[in-house]
């Protein structure tokens, strides 16, 4: 990598921070309440992104993973009441130990095999969620969930909540670029490539896949925590197949792992989502073309629109 | 006592038999040559050597431990380390990753240690990175240290392979037909590289189907046909075994029976 582009690299990085601090001075309630939606879904999305673009396992159970998060915390405050900033370690804990709990062992089936399993939990989180009803309120839902508070300061309008997100957002982008360029990291892209090497060098792969579900468990549940005290209501369809299904799409649009790809395409494809609604009920045609033409001309990530990427070697940054 | 040794050693696939009754030892600092026809069993005794197919029957004791129940990845751990005939190199990475994952030895650290950049962390993977420059200079493969494994020209993914093999700073080296589809420039090179590798005290176990090459390089050969071993001992010798004749350039001629075993 030449300095020029490192430099210019730095320069977007800082632009792109500054439109982000200075958004809600001047964009209106609603572009901030969307802006809210993109940053808590980057943190499902990168999560998956572990899984299926580091380790290429494809999961669509990220919607269940994120309602695990949510309703856990949506329990524990409406029903135990806890403070909201308290439930966030339980929150991420609950999410992981259920995800490598039910896929610990699909995991390191092969790449179909697994993809069947993670719909099987996804179907068995939702059908829980629905029909326990003393724990969960079934298909009503859970309602008055608290607002976040610092003291006596509460984040209940978009504004107020913007800034939490943008720092979680941030926060878990930090960190999984950290854990991209980790040992771990290698391996994952080790054992994608080739299993069977990955192995003769020595790879512990079926560790390597539980430790990368369990990450992308961690990223569900801290998302799902943010959403539920940002909505302050969840209800299991919330957290349905389709939700998972977009989360994937999501993760795979913005690039072949590339974590600021991630991020750039939850932002496109939730507004997206919002700007087509003139289109009424052709509304999920167009988006549906929008993928379609997006994954036709740009295979390799809507990134590729803006930079050619060049590979920067991971271990080489030490 | 034999660095590895292998005793009464059979496998077979729905029937079919692939090793029969192998016995086997390789000598600590030795090189040995492995040849015979096309499948008669070299690449499958490498498999089992090196964990990826289990035994039916026997044992394999290396550096005194059995290892014929241990996973792959514990086994190359214990001090083997292979390349593959047909080569399988990540793909998608630098030509530098590929080695360092190797030189890493699958240590987990802990992730969090890589996250938070802790020192133990950063100096486990310099060390690692240090290893893994040296197996490039060695291999020839300083000057493609940030190209994409993919990238590189056949000859080179060869030696990128050897190079990854060496980053495990193994004890016992198997090297699965290394030289095939090399021009004979290369391969000479490779045979230089080889000795030169052997030279530095790693142990060798060398499956070619060149028997010129076994010859040249190795002092002890041994002889697969049909899954058994039908010879051993010193390699000019053993090539001029008959039956070793009858087995090895009677393939010429009836190479369709050879396959159907």
């Amino acid at each position: 990598m030449t300095t020029s582009t490192g430099l210019r690299r730095w320069w977007i990085g800082a632009a792109a921070l500054a439109a982000l601090l200075a958004l809600p001075a001047f964009a209106s309630q609603y572009i901030v309440h969307i802006a809210n939606f993109i940053l808590i879904y980057t943190l499902p999305v990168i999560g998956l992104g572990f899984l299926t673009g580091f380790a290429g396992r494809v999961s669509l159970a990220q919607g269940a993973l994120f309602g695990v998060g949510a309703y856990t915390t949506a329990l524990l405050t409406t029903k135990f009441g806890w403070t909201p900033i308290a439930t966030f370690v339980p929150s991420v804990m609950m999410t992981v130990v259920l995800a490598v709990a039910l896929g610990g062992a699909a995991v390191r089936l092969a790449g179909l095999y697994f993809v069947m399993a993670t719909i099987g939990i996804q179907q068995i989180v939702w059908i829980v969620l629905m029909n326990w009803i003393d724990l969960t309120n079934g298909p009503q839902g859970v309602r008055s969930i608290p607002a976040i508070g610092f003291g006596n300061y509460r984040l209940e309008t978009p504004q107020q909540f913007y800034f939490l997100a943008l720092v979680a957002a941030g926060i878990s982008y930090i960190l999984a670029k950290r854990v991209i360029g980790s040992r771990l990291g290698l391996y994952l892209r080790a054992l994608s490539d080739d299993q069977l090497a990955a192995s003769s060098v020595a790879v512990e792969v079926g560790r390597a896949k539980v430790i990368a579900l369990a990450l992308s468990a961690a990223w569900a549940g801290a998302g799902g925590f943010l959403y539920a005290h940002y909505v302050r209501f969840v209800h299991p369809d919330m957290f349905g197949l389709d939700a998972s299904v977009l989360y994937l799409v999501m993760s795979i649009f913005g690039g072949y792992r590339s974590i600021v790809g991630m991020i750039v395409a939850t932002g496109l494809l939730e507004s997206a989502t919002e700007y087509l609604r003139p289109f009424g009920e052709f509304r999920m045609i167009a988006y549906g073309m929008i993928l379609l033409l997006g994954m036709m001309f740009f295979p390799k990530g809507i990134l590729t629109l803006v930079r050619r990427r060049a590979s920067v070697p991971a271990a080489g940054k030490g | 006592m034999a660095l590895l040794s292998a005793s009464k050693v059979s496998l077979a696939f729905a029937g079919v038999r692939a090793l029969v009754d192998i016995d086997l030892q390789i000598e600590k600092g030795e090189l040995l040559g492995i040849i015979g026809p096309n499948g008669s069993g070299k690449s499958t005794l490498f498999n089992v050597l090196s964990g990826i197919y289990r035994v039916d029957q026997g044992t394999i004791e290396f550096r005194g431990r059995r290892t014929e129940r241990l996973g792959i990845a514990q086994i190359v751990r214990s001090g083997i380390a292979r390349t593959f005939q047909n080569k399988r190199l990540f793909g998608t990475m630098s030509v530098l990753d590929n080695v360092v994952v190797a030189a890493l030895k699958g240590a987990q650290g802990s992730v969090l240690g890589d996250v938070l950049g802790l020192r133990s962390s950063a100096k486990a993977r310099m060390k690692a990175k240090d290893t893994a420059n040296r197996c490039l200079a060695l291999t020839g493969l300083a000057e493609s240290t940030y190209l994409l494994a993919r990238d590189l020209p056949y000859g080179a993914q060869n030696r990128l392979e050897l190079a990854r093999a060496l980053a495990l700073e193994p004890t016992l080296l198997l090297l699965d037909e290394p030289a095939a589809g090399l021009n004979p420039s290369e391969r000479t090179a490779l045979q230089e590289l080889i000795r030169r590798i052997h030279g530095e005290g790693v142990t060798i176990a060398l499956v070619e189907h060149d028997v010129r090459m076994v010859t040249g390089l190795c002092a002890r050969a041994i002889v697969l046909d049909h899954g058994e071993k039908i010879a051993d001992g010193a390699s000019a010798m053993v090539v001029r075994d008959p039956r070793v004749q009858a087995a090895y350039f009677g393939e010429v001629e009836s190479g369709e029976e050879a396959h159907a075993t």
